[in-house]
């Protein structure tokens, strides 16, 4: 098991083995006139069928193919990359409780300060630009809602 | 005749001033996405979905098509200029356009690449008006068999088009129209797979998947290393291609207008792979192929049409059959269904202004798109200088309020930021978004047909081959998932074209 097509087909059959678990749970219907299993059901089989078959093809291949640990240890900056997904995360998280305009500020600055850094006068600056301007676009032109948090209501 | 009536009809409904505006905009905001790198047609047309619930519908899709057609514009002037394709689509344009840049001959590249999206972009509305009426027609004796089967090639045309193995590319289409299943059954009301959740009861949403797949996936796959990005300092003058220029290229062009349109007419075609093959073809045809890549005027005349009159060949299945061919034209039926219209052949009928409009709107557009970019170019150039560590937080941005206000609901933010990370991933196993996501759009249609179908034929799945439409186009379906596996021609194929 080094090659990552190899980890791909096997993680593939587990989730194609789980929509089959969770279709079957549902009513299949007949022939002549299929329920709401009837479609994820064999949905389920074919794509386990593929993924075994990703599987078989790449153990049996005799190239040499990328393997997962060159995937990990390729040259990336793994830090950077979840330091944005948490800083959406916690965006969401946060967005109804402090509302859209200080929100927003924060996650600029984060963005703009922590991957690749900027001066702290840019990092304010457009920090700035961007929740006060997204904010008289969309609120105040466009009358979409956006979450006012603690300063509203 | 009747057509001319219609065409006529149509730029009434065009001219309209807030229609004017709206394929003004749609132009200036696609040519902008196609110039800016790393943000496409798909993540501008997604982000901006939510802004056009207050326009009438007309407008919107008028809108949203201008941003497409606008973006392979765009997308030729990065090529061009700093080697860097603005979208994918531009991709072959880089090849020779960047030598023609460095040779100094960056005005006439830029000039041929805008004159040849024109001519191309024109004749493809041409050509789109004459064969839309004809195709309702025959598309209104369609039953839930041929649409099933349609639907079926354009999954497998889009995955035998897609790069490396075509197995991954129908796992991921598979895996598409799993996640099409979720939310409520369309005969029971039955809840699948949304563990319980009310959120996910209404399905999982194309915005959200496009924008995770698309927008937030590219950014995390652009900050993962340092950003460098260098603009060529080519002095800029003389967009007129001369007499020279014209010659070489006219020929490309029209080759390009050809097999462009075809390509997007194509289910699972589009602008990228109508730019890919046309660029092949000019060089097989050439006399002098061994200069491709050189910086030839034909190999950039030929890829920039066909990607213009391909996006514009697209519109046929969408506006005709209701049936979306690439993830662009799937984002209008996302659009088109959330202003409370089903597309399909009664669009024709039933919404004559908004048919003729967007179909006018493209003419016009086009106009506009080839005043915009000769005297602009300049400053796209400068929008291209501004740094991707400043831009790269406003998408992000831009994407978090586009998928909030969709719902206004935080749970599309998390959906996002979800198929965001599955797209990251799915990019380091190589793994292929579009036949995912256009599978998302067509699985709820795929069901209902698949399961009309039975019951039109008690059961029976002989109704699939003993129907003329479907056999034919389920043979085309088999003999294009057999291929792979007893010729090597599309191993070549994608070899020749990554040679190229």
């Amino acid at each position: 098991m080094k090659n990552a097509d190899q980890w791909s087909g096997l993680f593939l059959s587990i989730l194609a083995a789980s929509m089959i678990w969770a279709s079957v749970c549902l009513p299949y219907g007949s022939i002549h006139n299929p329920g709401p299993g009837f479609f994820p059901l064999w949905l389920g089989v074919i794509l386990c069928g593929m993924s075994i078959g990703l599987f078989v093809q790449t153990t049996w291949r005799k190239e040499k193919e990328r393997t997962l640990r060159e995937i990990l240890e390729e040259d990336v900056r793994w830090g950077k990359v979840l330091l944005v997904i948490v800083a959406l995360i916690l965006y969401g998280f946060l967005m109804d409780f402090i509302g859209f305009l200080i929100v927003t500020f924060l996650l600029m600055a984060v963005l703009l300060r922590f991957i690749e850094p900027q001066p702290w006068k840019a990092v304010i600056g457009w920090a700035l630009v961007g929740s006060v301007g997204s904010y008289l676009i969309f609120e105040v032109w466009m009358k979409l809602r956006l979450p006012k948090g603690f300063l509203g209501d | 005749m009747e057509t001319i009536q219609h065409l006529i009809f149509g730029f009434g409904v065009t001219l309209q001033p807030m229609n004017l505006l709206c394929a003004f905009l749609g132009a200036l905001m696609g040519t902008l996405v196609g110039v800016l790198p790393g943000l496409g047609p798909v993540g501008a047309m997604s982000m901006l979905l939510p802004v056009t619930y207050g326009m009438s519908p007309t407008g919107a899709i008028i809108m949203l098509a201008g941003i497409y057609y606008g973006a392979q514009y765009g997308g030729s002037t990065t090529s061009i200029l700093v080697n860097i394709p603005g979208e994918s689509a531009s991709v072959v344009t880089c090849l020779d356009g960047y030598q023609m840049a460095r040779k100094g001959r960056a005005g006439a590249a830029l000039g041929i690449s805008a004159f040849g999206s024109f001519i191309a972009g024109t004749l493809g509305v041409v050509a789109l008006s004459f064969l839309a009426p004809p195709l309702v027609e025959a598309a209104l004796s369609f039953g839930p068999p041929e649409y099933f089967a349609l639907m079926c090639l354009g999954l497998t045309v889009l995955t035998f088009l897609a790069h490396g193995s075509m197995l991954k590319a129908l796992i991921m289409a598979i895996l598409g129209l799993f996640v099409g299943t979720i939310g409520l059954d369309i005969t029971t009301g039955m809840q699948r797979f949304t563990f319980g959740l009310s959120d996910l009861m209404e399905g999982v949403g194309l915005v959200q998947v496009a924008m995770g797949m698309f927008g937030i996936a590219e950014i995390l796959t652009n900050i993962e290393k340092t950003m460098q990005v260098t603009v060529f300092e080519a002095k800029l003058t003389g967009f007129f291609p001369n007499r020279e220029d014209w010659k070489k290229s006219i020929g490309a062009i029209i080759r390009g207008t050809l097999v462009g349109f075809f390509l997007g007419i194509l289910p699972g075609g589009g602008a990228v792979i109508a730019s890919f093959s046309s660029y092949a073809i000019e060089k097989r045809f050439s006399s002098r192929p061994e200069l491709f890549g050189t910086g030839v005027i034909e190999g950039v005349a030929a890829p920039e049409s066909a990607n213009n009159a391909a996006s514009t060949g697209c519109f046929i299945p969408l506006l005709t059959l209701g049936i979306p061919s690439n993830v662009v034209m799937a984002l209008l039926l996302g659009a088109l269904m959330i202003h409370g219209l089903t597309p399909g052949p009664m669009l024709m009928v039933k919404k004559p202004d908004l048919f003729w409009g967007v179909i006018c709107s493209m003419y016009i557009g086009n106009v506009m798109l080839l005043i915009l970019n000769l005297p602009l170019i300049p400053m796209w150039v400068r929008v291209l200088k501004i740094p991707y560590r400043i831009l790269f937080p406003f998408i992000l941005l831009f994407c978090l309020i586009g998928v909030y206000t969709i719902n206004n609901n935080v749970f599309d933010i998390y959906l996002m930021i979800f198929f965001g990370i599955a797209g990251y991933l799915m990019r380091k196993f190589e793994f292929e978004a579009a036949p995912f996501i256009l599978a998302v759009v067509l699985g709820p249609m795929m069901e209902k047909a698949c399961r009309q179908s039975l019951i039109m034929s008690r059961g029976d799945f002989s109704i699939f081959v003993t129907r003329p439409i479907p056999a034919v186009i389920f043979a085309i379906a088999a003999f294009l998932l057999v291929l792979p596996m007893f010729s090597k021609t599309r191993q070549e194929k994608i070899a020749t074209l990554k040679d190229d």
